[in-house]
């Protein structure tokens, strides 16, 4: 049963319990995976006019699951976003990624990216460079601390023209221990937040 | 204190066709969310379906499901899936995944709600000879309570490996 | 304790409604609104979403979108549309049993004076005539200033249920 409150005057609750926990409740309600967030934080940059942004940090031995989002990508010029992965500290940039997404355009225009061979996963939409040509993603990431298993991933992504949905492979057994970012069709310099968190488990 | 709550995490750590996740579902939450990852076997390719167990304990396989979901493959030409009256809902963690596995994040609705239907959103991707990436949307059209969910295949193709861990969204009122 | 999903509004119809709005909305981090057992006083109602500025639902024709309609019953739609005055999460919800809307949205840059508000959003549902039916894809508001939140309504009559919540990724 999830475990809820602590102190006076919370909010109602289906369940209830006492609503003070003793410091070995803590502890063992800790150890347990119980108490505290099911969604942890683990790092946050934001940049501005950069060529790429590398998060090398992501404590990919204790997380199974990721999520990264991506906030409010605005090229220098006109560009969009991709990612690669560092394999034990070595950024994996050759033509070996894979990813199939749908998108649409607002205008209307539908269709489909695929591909068996690139050298990178698709993060944000191509934009242009008003302040207002932005986009932003989330994107969950798979197995990527666990040497024996390829990472996948799954994200949803838009911007100011287009939507786009779907998801990719590194597909290579390997430990993914570092994210990397950069414009992927024009190298361009670009502005953007991104937030990496872990997804809990015990 | 955060309004999304582990309840319960499952490792598969031997070759099973099925799992079935009892005891997750209460009215504590409406929505759920299921992420699995790292599901696979040495030598068979499972696909990864979902059925609900209800609040007696029964894995629901009457034909009360509909589905559908688009195959977003790399190596070919888009897939639409869909099916109505079925006794499952096809598509939901992975597709043929053999030594290679997948990772999904799955969002159930009101699956404790005894007036309302149990429906469903998925995402994964998974690795047959390619990545494949799948969006799903299902429902379970039965006005009852469930309590539970079974991962299996109907092919009853093995798995050895993974984990599923699922996840409550409070509601504060 | 670093890493959470914070709820920051939320309202479950319990009597019937003309509409539902959620703000909140403060600062530079995804948001998340989930909705669960959604439906109309009248059947075959189209249930609508906008967002708010200061508190109040930004009615101008400034929404874009792009949609996936995953179907049962025939091909999947390709939905679309420009400088709209709201976004049609489905257009004829039904209020027979078992026929409610459920989904997640994602929201960007809603704090943002000076760029665009994003929303993502996957839904599901049974529509009038009992066909499950869904929707994923994303729209943008195009104007440049901060959003506070989300409304729902449907074109006509009102809400009869539903329980509708915002969430802070932080």
């Amino acid at each position: 049963m999830p475990f809820g409150y602590t102190g006076q005057n919370q909010p109602n609750q289906t369940v209830s319990n006492s609503g003070v926990f003793s410091i070995t409740d803590v502890a063992e309600l800790q150890s347990q995976g119980k108490l505290g967030g099911s969604l942890e934080f683990i790092a946050e940059q934001t940049v501005s006019d950069v060529a790429n942004l590398s998060m090398t940090s992501i404590k990919e031995n204790v997380y199974d699951v990721h999520l990264l989002e991506v906030i409010g990508y605005n090229p220098v010029s006109s560009d969009r976003l991709g990612m690669q992965f560092f394999e034990s500290g070595t950024r994996e940039s050759a033509s070996v990624y894979q990813y199939a997404y749908q998108y649409g355009y607002y205008n209307g225009s539908f269709g489909e990216n695929k591909s068996t061979g690139d050298d990178h996963i698709k993060i944000c939409p191509d934009e242009g460079t008003d302040s207002t040509d932005t986009s932003s993603a989330y994107c969950y990431i798979y197995n990527a601390g666990n040497s024996s298993k390829y990472t996948f991933t799954s994200q949803q992504l838009l911007g100011t023209d287009f939507m786009r949905f779907g998801g990719g492979v590194l597909p290579q057994a390997s430990t993914v221990d570092g994210i990397y970012l950069f414009g992927d069709n024009t190298g361009s310099n670009f502005s953007l937040t991104a937030k990496l968190y872990g997804v809990k488990q015990i | 204190m955060s309004n999304l709550r582990l309840i319960n995490e499952t490792e598969i750590t031997s070759s099973v066709s099925s799992v079935d996740i009892t005891d997750v579902f209460s009215a504590d939450f409406d929505i759920y969310k299921i992420v699995t990852n790292g599901i696979e076997d040495t030598t068979d390719t499972p696909s990864l379906h979902i059925r609900f167990i209800n609040s007696s304990g029964s894995v629901i396989s009457a034909s009360n499901y509909d589905y559908a979901y688009l195959n977003m493959r790399s190596e070919g030409s888009f897939a639409e899936n869909r099916g109505t009256n079925q006794s499952y809902i096809r598509g939901v963690f992975s597709f043929s995944n053999a030594t290679h596995s997948q990772g999904s994040v799955t969002y159930i609705f009101n699956p404790y709600l005894a007036t309302s239907y149990t429906f469903g959103l998925s995402q994964f991707s998974s690795y047959a000879t390619a990545v494949r990436s799948i969006k799903n949307i299902g429902v379970l059209k039965q006005t009852a309570s469930m309590t539970g969910f079974q991962l299996f295949d109907i092919d009853n193709t093995d798995f050895s490996e993974g984990i599923i861990r699922t996840y409550g969204l409070r509601v504060d009122s | 304790m670093a890493g959470q999903l914070i709820q920051v509004d939320t309202e479950t119809v319990t009597s019937a409604v003309a509409s539902v709005t959620l703000t909140g909305i403060d600062s530079d981090d995804v948001y998340m609104v989930a909705f669960n057992n959604v439906a109309p006083t009248v059947d075959s109602r189209a249930l609508r979403f906008r967002i708010t500025k200061s508190g109040s639902a930004d009615t101008t024709a400034n929404y874009d979108y792009a949609a996936k309609l995953f179907r049962t019953d025939a091909a999947f739609n390709n939905l679309s549309g420009t400088n709209l005055t709201y976004y049609e999460l489905e257009s004829g919800v039904g209020n027979a049993t078992g026929e409610a809307f459920n989904g997640i949205h994602y929201l960007f840059n809603f704090n943002n004076a000076s760029e665009y508000s994003f929303v993502t959003f996957e839904n599901a549902g049974l529509n009038l005539n009992a066909l499950f039916i869904g929707k994923q894809g994303g729209f943008v508001h195009t104007v440049a200033s901060a959003s506070d939140g989300v409304q729902f309504y449907f074109s006509t009559d009102n809400i009869a249920s539903g329980t509708f919540t915002l969430y802070k990724v932080v």
